[in-house]
């Protein structure tokens, strides 16, 4: 068995390598990702903590499968992060699900980050509270909503977002542009002050 | 969610999960390359035969058929040709979208390199005659509604128009049977023929001209059939720029 200490100081390309001759070194990857990854799921999408759970192994599971088509122009975890994103789209149309809230604290570090463009400081002077945010961001299609997510919460830069969505670094700029303004109007459709 | 780690690990050692082969990944990329340089391949000889079909068409005669210019262009565009085209286009996108590397260009860059690349493969296909082959090829093996038939323009003699084949010439007169089975005393006094150009027996040509009885035909311009104001004769009408393609007669008709 892999101990812990053994996977820290190896890259994780070494860490692929090492995977596919001996599954036991897998653990370091999953170890790795499982709680950004558990989060990232949890925040697209609100499942309960069941459902991310068996999301999350299905992802591990593909990610094992796959280790020989990981493709070494990308980032390990843009690629890790592709899946990740596939496998809870995936689920949604098998499930005919919608994505429900984004939690708690959350919502206030998305709040905070975003950029003050729009004077969106003055909002967070406002204090928006978490409840507040969250009614917001269950009301945006899912788009809009990884997209805020994978920039203002998983600080993820464009180049990444373009890796793990599959779509070019412009059309990602104009993506979260409406993102953002669909949340600004979302929030005074339901008359949230959001001046 | 602590025990996750050793769930995944446990369960791939369960059900002897293994990663696919790399092989399988070369195998999927191979065959997105092929279908990609196919449908590249298919979708430039559509272009070849479209160009093919415009440089031949005749664009200039809507006036004997009583059409007017626009609705002359509109009835004679080859709409199957132009089908295919948008069709591999359409299949290139896919193609290139589902590369490596494809997600990360703008649908419309896509869209306008595959019509450029087909466009310039498409141009050296129809200078190998390429179009003009798959064109033929294909228009008489088509359904009756996706034919477009030439020959039924120039079954008009008593509108002035006249197409058939040479099947002998004496001095200034063909003899010319046309797509009917009749056969035609040509007058072709009028017409200019440039020194360069033999118009033989087994020759297949276009006239324009009148009727002057049952079969008696008096030609002002010919062009061989195959040919359009866009083809391979063309500016051999220097003194009558508007009909460019023509062998051109003495006089105005």
């Amino acid at each position: 068995m892999v101990k812990i200490e053994e996977c820290q100081n190896k890259s994780e390309e070494e860490l692929v390598k090492l995977s596919l001759a001996d599954s036991d070194w897998f653990l370091c990857i999953v170890q790795k990702y499982e709680e950004k990854l558990a989060r990232y799921i949890r925040r697209i999408s609100g499942l309960t903590e069941t459902d991310i759970e068996d999301v999350l192994q299905e992802v591990f599971i593909k990610v094992y499968q796959n280790l020989n088509g990981f493709d070494l122009d990308l980032k390990f975890s843009s690629w890790i992060y592709r899946i990740c994103h596939n496998t809870v789209i995936s689920h949604f149309r098998h499930s005919q699900a919608r994505p429900q809230l984004i939690m708690g604290e959350d919502g206030e570090k998305l709040i905070n980050n975003m950029p003050d463009e729009h004077d969106l400081e003055k909002h967070v002077e406002n204090k928006l509270t978490a409840a507040e945010i969250n009614k917001i961001l269950s009301k945006l299609e899912v788009k809009y909503r990884e997209v805020l997510v994978l920039k203002y919460l998983e600080d993820k830069d464009y180049r990444e977002i373009s890796d793990i969505l599959k779509k070019p670094m412009g059309t990602i700029g104009t993506l979260l542009n409406r993102a953002k303004k669909k949340f600004k109007e979302t929030a005074a459709e339901l008359a949230i002050n959001f001046q | 969610m602590k025990d996750i780690s050793d769930k995944i690990l446990q369960k791939i050692k369960e059900k002897r999960i293994k990663p696919r082969p790399k092989w399988q990944f070369m195998a999927e990329r191979v065959l997105l390359w092929s279908s990609a340089i196919l449908v590249t391949i298919i979708g430039s000889m559509a272009v070849s035969a479209l160009i093919h079909r415009v440089a031949t068409q005749d664009w200039d005669i809507h006036q004997y058929l009583g059409r007017g210019r626009l609705q002359h262009i509109l009835l004679s565009l080859p709409y199957l040709w132009i089908g295919l085209v948008c069709l591999f286009i359409v299949l290139a996108y896919y193609n290139v979208r589902e590369t490596k590397s494809g997600y990360k260009y703008k649908a419309y860059w896509i869209v306008i390199g595959s019509i450029i690349v087909s466009l310039f493969l498409g141009t050296v296909l129809y200078s190998a005659k390429v179009g003009k082959g798959i064109d033929s090829l294909l228009s008489g093996k088509l359904p009756p509604f996706l034919q477009t038939k030439q020959e039924e323009i120039w079954e008009n003699p008593d509108k002035g128009l006249l197409g058939g084949e040479v099947i002998a010439r004496e001095g200034e007169v063909l003899a010319v049977k046309d797509f009917t089975g009749e056969v035609w005393a040509i007058d072709i006094q009028a017409v200019e023929i440039p020194l360069s150009l033999e118009i033989k027996a087994g020759d297949k040509v276009k006239l324009v001209g009148k009727k002057t009885d049952e079969h008696n035909f008096q030609a002002y311009a010919i062009r061989f059939w195959g040919q359009g104001p866009f083809g391979e004769f063309k500016g051999f009408a220097p003194h009558y720029p508007k009909i460019k393609g023509w062998m051109i007669e003495r006089k105005p008709f």
